[in-house]
């Protein structure tokens, strides 16, 4: 695989496919942590460390002890446990290990296990690119997950902004809070897809 | 031997899957979290679903 | 509380998604047709009832310091027997649903029930909580799949992920069949719009049915606040009056 093919994957998943905008995978955290910039940047750090890892063990795994005993029925089981530990593991490492990096993106990591962006980019992972590419994907679904992070990050930092100035502003009590945001959201959503058709 | 082990493999890896996640569970229950990053922790603190028994707030 | 408010809550008074916002993603990526949206309903009904009846047998043996790993595990179980039954059965809703199939595992709303009320309740009442929950959790998503078809087919269309009673996809409802009386050469599907059956549609749809609602309790509680300001002025009124009445019985005392 050429250098374009990975280019086109992070394009492809950052910017058309979105991980929020278009696959509605991690709304929780999109509504929840958004509230401040600061800490959309923390959660958007914390989710590209782990959604890399996660879905380079997950891939591993799959294609060479699941696929090989053609026991792939476990693997939704075998990956959020993966996931769940890699991040109770990452957790310890950071806690014991670097204090500054556990302030800016451990605390996050909490809530992570239960953000379906991390084991959705696992699973999606397999039924585009393993079916397509087999073991020798792996790369691909690598770039994809970071590609898909930062898509995330993006998105989350970005509406943490609008909804700093949504807090000043005069909403009609109807629609303050999740459904002015929801609608925000779909605004932005309606700007990423006229992305569609680029590539 | 060898048989019976590929012929439950499936149920061998989720176990020890398993084990893995319950042993760093309690591991990382067991590191203490640096004292200066305590209140930070409450800033995290995610009101996304507003699941007030959200297990990892506990 | 009885068992038919606990069954009835997750309807209304504790919707999961109207009220607590839970399990947002799949209210929003499946909700685009209603029939995908209630097949997902319907697969979280299992799941929900069935890991909280586990969960419930075994809150006595469960060590409280590893109960997170131990409903993940118990839940994804469940979820992997959905994923097959649905792929033999229903394989349109399987493929429809996709990714989503997988990510029961990480809803909010079963890993919260699991640990807010199985864990502390009897077998029978967890049950018919997670019951409850699932059919509201379910009625949700069914309000906004017809609120999204509708309005981006003009129509409501029956049996083309869920084959079950029909062999053929039939139109239960569009509203072609109404103007089509007076017009005939009228079709709805070029004046529908095709905005709410993509990623947009579902956010803007979704923010408009919580306002409604929002709109809704924010005006009952404003009822509620002028209804007790009024008790209150009234009491004062009594109050007052008795104060001049004592005030009076003293003055003729003297």
């Amino acid at each position: 695989m050429t250098w374009t093919v990975f280019a086109v994957a992070i394009f492809n998943a950052m910017l058309i496919n979105n991980v929020i905008l278009k696959q509605f995978l991690g709304i929780c955290p999109f509504l929840g942590v958004s509230k401040k910039s600061s800490s959309a940047v923390g959660m958007g750090a914390a989710v590209t460390f782990v959604m890399v890892i996660a879905s380079f063990v997950t891939y591993a795994i799959y294609s060479y002890v699941l696929v090989p005993y053609g026991i792939e029925y476990i693997s939704t089981i075998a990956f959020i446990l993966v996931i769940a530990s890699l991040v109770q593991l990452v957790e310890m490492i950071l806690k014991k290990f670097s204090k500054p990096l556990y302030k800016s993106l451990g605390i996050y990591l909490p809530l992570i296990t239960t953000n379906c962006a991390i084991l959705g980019v696992a699973e999606g992972n397999i039924s585009n690119i393993y079916t397509n590419y087999g073991s020798s994907g792996m790369w691909l679904a690598v770039f994809t997950a970071l590609g898909t992070a930062l898509g995330f990050t993006l998105i989350i930092f970005a509406f943490s902004s609008v909804r700093e100035k949504l807090e000043s502003s005069n909403v009609p009590d109807a629609w303050k809070g999740v459904p002015i945001s929801l609608v925000v959201a779909g605004i932005m959503s309606i700007a990423f897809l006229g992305l569609q058709g680029i590539l | 031997m060898l048989e019976f082990f590929t012929r439950y493999l499936g149920i061998f890896i989720v176990a020890g899957l398993i084990a893995l996640y319950i042993i760093t569970y309690t591991l990382n229950k067991k590191t203490p979290i640096p004292e200066e990053c305590l209140e930070d922790i409450d800033k995290a603190a995610c009101s996304g679903c507003h699941n007030f028994a959200c297990a990892h707030k506990g | 509380m009885s068992k038919k408010e606990n069954f009835l809550k997750g309807f209304f008074k504790e919707n999961p998604i109207f009220v607590f916002l839970l399990g947002m993603c799949p209210a929003l990526a499946v909700t685009a047709v209603f029939e995908t949206a209630l097949g997902m309903g319907l697969l979280v009904i299992f799941v929900l009832t069935m890991s909280n009846i586990v969960v419930s047998m075994l809150r006595n043996v469960i060590p409280n310091d590893v109960r997170t790993p131990a409903y993940i595990v118990i839940i994804a179980t469940f979820v992997t027997i959905v994923g097959m039954v649905s792929k033999a059965f229903t394989y349109d809703l399987y493929l429809a649903l996709g990714v989503f199939i997988p990510l029961i595992v990480v809803n909010c709303l079963i890993l919260g029930r699991a640990e807010s009320f199985a864990s502390k309740n009897k077998v029978l009442d967890s049950a018919i909580d997670g019951f409850g929950m699932g059919l509201g959790f379910t009625f949700a998503l069914v309000v906004i799949g017809v609120f999204r078809e509708f309005l981006s087919t003009g129509g409501i269309i029956w049996g083309e992920f869920l084959p079950f009673f029909v062999d053929q996809p039939v139109t239960l409802f569009s509203l072609d069949m109404i103007i089509n009386l007076f017009n005939s050469d009228f079709v709805i599907a070029d004046y529908a719009l095709n905005m709410f059956s993509l990623a947009p549609g579902a956010f803007i749809a979704l923010g408009i049915i919580l306002a409604l609602i929002q709109g809704k309790s924010a005006r009952r509680i404003k009822k509620e606040i002028e209804i007790q300001k009024q008790r209150i002025v009234e009491l004062k009124k009594v109050a007052l009056a008795k104060k001049a009445a004592a005030a009076k019985l003293v003055k003729e005392a003297a």
